[in-house]
């Protein structure tokens, strides 16, 4: 079925299926159909625009959030949120959230028996600069047991949510770090095919981006697919 | 200098995402007292026809006009946000949007553009929300008429209740009645 609206063109392959076998919750939770191929119109072309007026002080660094320090490595979190056109997306809302240095998320749901940690949330927002540039302080997060298959682990990761230029570019995604060796065995990480694409969702430690005798420093730059429009005339 | 090579793939938005994300879902597009307010209500499920209660919805639309930013008389986001509930579902006050055009210029019906995440779900899924009281508009829209499927073209009917009350459910999976929402992936 080819339209001006819809088109025959596959779905690229870089983003993961919805069904993967060995993750069990995509069983009942992804389509059996295959989504078409839409041709966005007005309404998917347009960018959602959030400002400054609700990012408060501390939102950018999770260790500040609360009147004591919390436990765990202090990191920086760094890099540069780009089109696939290579142009950064500037003034762009930035969400993450991540558990804290036990592994244990601050959810009620969270039934992990590592501690919580009174002074870490773990949720943090910030906008991109006129780079793309963006920096989080925040602990690094632990690995953790999940119900999956028996003795399953998440290798310790950074939930990202990003926002394009339109919402044909809205992502959600995990950061993992270099040298963790649960990323071979994660279902999650391993439903990425191409090993050379799941790469880009590891973290690269960075001398340049550590505060001396405080934190190490890691920097991830995001790159954004979907379509890239022109500006409107 | 950037330290990639291609698009940033997706991963699931996990189970345990609320502290992160609901500081953004406690807005409504329009106030109460807005003339021409609808609430769009609706539920997500499952394969198994359960209300999935840890999903994330968002829906991007245009005004009354047809207008995007920095188009629109009054400040539009045109963006909300929502997480369900422990049933599954969300409420939203917005209003109708006006016609936009599609990418061929065309004019089409009424819609809303809309992205569920979840547990489970790898990447998100795309899909529109059109409102079934739009007949005329609805027969002239180029993506409705290019559904073969009536069953596709009705999942993305909102539901309206004549008192400018929608409801939109959105059904992840649904083979056995064949149900499932139509979702949409875009040209790159
Ligand atoms: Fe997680």
């Amino acid at each position: 079925m080819a339209s001006a609206t819809i088109l025959a063109k596959p779905e690229h392959e870089e983003d993961p299926p919805y069904h993967h076998g060995s993750y069990q919750s995509t069983a009942l939770r992804g389509p059996n159909k295959t989504p078409l191929i839409l041709r966005p119109g007005r309404t998917e072309n347009h960018g959602a625009v959030f400002g400054e007026s609700r990012i408060r002080q501390n939102d950018d660094d999770l260790t500040r959030q609360h009147p004591g320090d919390p436990l765990g490595e202090k990191i920086v979190v760094s890099g540069r949120l780009l089109g696939s056109d290579g142009r950064p997306i500037r003034n762009q809302l930035i969400e993450i959230w991540q558990a804290n240095a036990s592994g244990r998320y601050a959810h009620s749901l969270d039934d992990h028996p590592a501690p919580l940690d009174p002074n870490f949330t773990g949720g943090g927002r910030t906008l991109t600069d006129s780079e793309g540039r963006y920096r989080f302080v925040t602990i690094k997060p632990a690995a953790y047991p999940w119900g999956n298959h028996p003795n399953a682990w998440r290798p310790a990761h950074i939930h990202f949510s990003l926002f394009g230029r339109v919402f044909t570019q809205r992502l959600i995604t995990q950061m993992y770090f270099p040298g963790d060796p649960l990323i071979d065995d994660d279902p999650i990480a391993n439903s990425i095919r191409d090993k050379r694409v799941l790469a880009r969702l590891i973290s690269a430690f960075d001398w340049e981006l550590t505060i001396p005798g405080t934190a190490l420093g890691y920097r991830w730059d995001i790159i954004l697919g979907g379509s890239n429009p022109t500006p409107e005339a | 200098m950037n330290t990639q090579s291609g698009p940033t793939p997706s991963q699931t938005i996990g189970p345990f995402f609320k502290f992160g994300t609901e500081w953004l879902a406690d807005e409504h597009l329009v106030s109460e007292d807005f003339e021409g307010a609808i609430s769009l209500t609706g539920g997500v499920y499952d394969g198994a026809g359960n209300p999935v209660p840890d999903a994330m919805l968002e829906i991007w639309q245009a005004d009354e006009n047809g207008n995007f930013p920095p188009d629109t008389l009054e400040p539009w986001t045109g963006f909300a946000r929502r997480l369900t509930d422990a049933n599954g579902e969300y409420a939203i006050r917005s209003v109708k949007p006006g016609a936009v055009a599609s990418a061929s210029g065309e004019l089409q019906a009424p819609h809303i553009a809309m992205v569920v995440f979840a547990r489970g779900l790898l990447k998100p899924v795309f899909t529109r929300v059109y409102f079934d009281d739009e007949n005329e508009a609805n027969a002239s829209d180029p993506l409705l008429n290019a559904l073969e499927d009536s069953n596709a073209r009705s999942s993305l009917l909102a539901m309206g209740d004549g008192h400018r009350a929608y409801r939109f459910d959105i059904r992840l999976q649904d083979s056995f009645r064949g149900l499932e929402t139509q979702f949409f992936a875009f040209e790159n």
